[in-house]
């Protein structure tokens, strides 16, 4: 059963997930070049300084920052939107699955293809870093990253989980409150602003249980 | 288990509305039922709660002995469902969508789904967002018998279908049930189809239950008589015993009745009332169901 829902999963998500890789790969490469432009344009020098002082190689990487938040929303509306409409949703609630194990599956299957475009940046990004920069940038760098992949993590979820709400009224307050944790993962500037991950993940952990709270509200028939 | 569907005292509110009461209903294994009921009455609210989408405010329904808003998979497995506009992921093939049902249901029988789609000549890997309701109907029951259920709900299953595709889902609907002796459980707004294909019917009026009987009792037992007496418009009124429902229209008066001429003569000599030409108009399935539920 589980494996049927990763079946309808991927029939949903397989364009998304084609068209992000290549979009994942253009930014890095679009990356290269911005980080081979200032090279060049400063000096190696006039960069180094920059890129220690100014975090400058955030600024260069711009793209590597908003693609995961855009890879979650793409993935999650493409996944749920269907389902809401007509209320198709109705058609996964009487399939003989657990009305739980069928809406962490659902979701699961669609955040694994989402961790695969993040995995798979991730490790571009470290290509392209280490290509011009010591250890010591490359790690402060990907260090920085990681709370843009929490954003787009948690940018699917909260997703998911307004979609699959049943109301308008609580989809508005969800999106207030969703707006204001995806926009936690976006607020610094500079390399280590975030000395502590373990409370952006904790919140990213535990939002899957949003998304089983919105789908049991909506089998509950909740108008 | 004698019944396949059980509700006792089963009451629904939207907000302060008040939409089913106290509605009690059984269904008996290996019939064809027809739910027929004006829009509002609360047969699509009964169909939810059935359907267990909708839990009820108060009172119980039982499908297959499970109530139907937690319903196990395992029960689950054993109902086909038919959401009204006839509902399908869109997004997937004909190929597509009895790959992924077909992992669901142990007892899968392929050989219905594939023969539905040979009549409709559209290639396996037809999208069936690009179906015209009729061939997604199709798509539909060939889903709903491969899964080779005990029980069929079918949500208003004429709902966009030209009398082709609609004669088409009766014919196949009726062979099936008729030869797997399945209790299936329909909704339609057009009567005629109803009449066609169900044993029993069931009629929803405002708020709770009409009636509940088999068709042919309907028809032999459920009478409309008219006569013409200006002195009596107005005064005879419809009862729980006698008068179902009373129409007047100018001088001629329309009475529905359970009860037998002979009854009703007397009932309305009772009431200082003397007919001399009260006469039996036969009456299709419709026309009982306008008798009995009134024209407004």
């Amino acid at each position: 059963m589980l494996k049927a829902i990763l079946y309808k999963e991927w029939i949903k998500l397989r364009w998304a997930v084609i068209v992000i890789a290549v979009l994942t790969v253009l930014s890095l490469a679009y990356s290269i070049g911005m980080i081979n432009y200032y090279v060049e344009f400063q000096g190696a020098l006039q960069n180094w300084l920059y890129v220690i002082g100014k975090s400058l190689l955030l600024k260069n990487i711009v793209f590597v920052k908003v693609l995961p938040l855009i890879t979650g929303l793409v993935f999650t509306l493409i996944q749920f939107v269907p389902e809401m409409n007509n209320k198709r949703m109705r058609l996964s609630y009487h399939l003989p699955i657990s009305e739980k194990k069928l809406l962490l599956s659902s979701v699961g299957f669609g955040y694994m293809f989402l961790l695969a475009e993040i995995i798979f940046l991730f490790f571009g990004l470290w290509l392209v870093v280490s290509l011009t920069y010591p250890a010591e940038v490359v790690q402060k760098v990907l260090m920085s990253t990681i709370p843009w992949f929490l954003g787009g993590s948690a940018t699917y979820l909260m997703g998911a989980f307004i979609i699959l709400e049943p109301t308008w009224v609580y989809r508005i307050i969800y999106g207030v409150v969703a707006y204001a944790l995806i926009q936690l993962n976006f607020l610094a500037s500079t390399y280590d602003q975030y000395k502590n991950l373990w409370f952006l993940i904790a919140l990213v952990a535990i939002m899957p249980l949003s998304v089983v709270f919105a789908g049991h509200r909506f089998r509950r028939g909740t108008k | 288990m004698e019944h396949v569907i059980e509700c006792k005292n089963l009451t629904h509110y939207y907000g302060d509305k008040l939409v089913l009461n106290d509605l009690n209903l059984k269904v008996e294994k290996g019939r064809i039922f027809g739910i027929l009921g004006k829009n509002g009455m609360g047969k699509t609210t009964t169909i939810n709660i059935l359907m267990g989408f909708l839990r009820p405010t108060s009172g119980q329904c039982l499908v297959l002995g499970e109530e139907s808003h937690k319903l196990s998979p395992l029960t689950r497995q054993k109902i086909g469902l038919l959401h009204e506009g006839h509902l399908a992921y869109d997004f997937m093939t004909i190929k597509q969508v009895e790959n992924f049902y077909s992992r669901f249901f142990p007892n899968w029988k392929a050989e219905y789904y594939w023969d539905l789609m040979g009549k409709l000549g559209l290639k396996d890997n037809h999208k069936i967002k690009n179906m015209s309701c009729g061939q997604r109907s199709q798509v539909v029951l060939g889903l709903i018998f491969a899964q080779d259920p005990e029980l069929l709900i079918l949500d208003d299953y004429s709902m966009g279908l030209d009398p082709g595709y609609r004669a088409l889902f009766i014919d196949y609907l009726q062979e099936y049930v008729r030869e797997k002796s399945k209790t299936v459980f329909l909704t339609s707004h057009i009567i005629q189809d109803v009449e066609k294909v169900a044993d029993d019917t069931i009629i929803m009026g405002y708020q709770k239950l009409l009636l509940k009987m088999p068709l042919t009792t309907l028809k032999k037992d459920f009478h409309r008589f008219e006569f013409r007496n200006a002195n009596a418009v107005g005064v005879i009124k419809a009862d729980e015993d006698m008068i179902t429902n009373v129409e007047y229209y100018n001088d001629k008066i329309t009475l529905y009745s359970f009860k037998p001429k002979a009854d009703v003569i007397k009932h309305l000599k009772t009431l200082g009332i003397t007919v001399s030409d009260l006469t039996e108009i036969p009456m299709s399935l419709e026309e009982a169901f306008i008798g009995l539920t009134g024209k407004y």
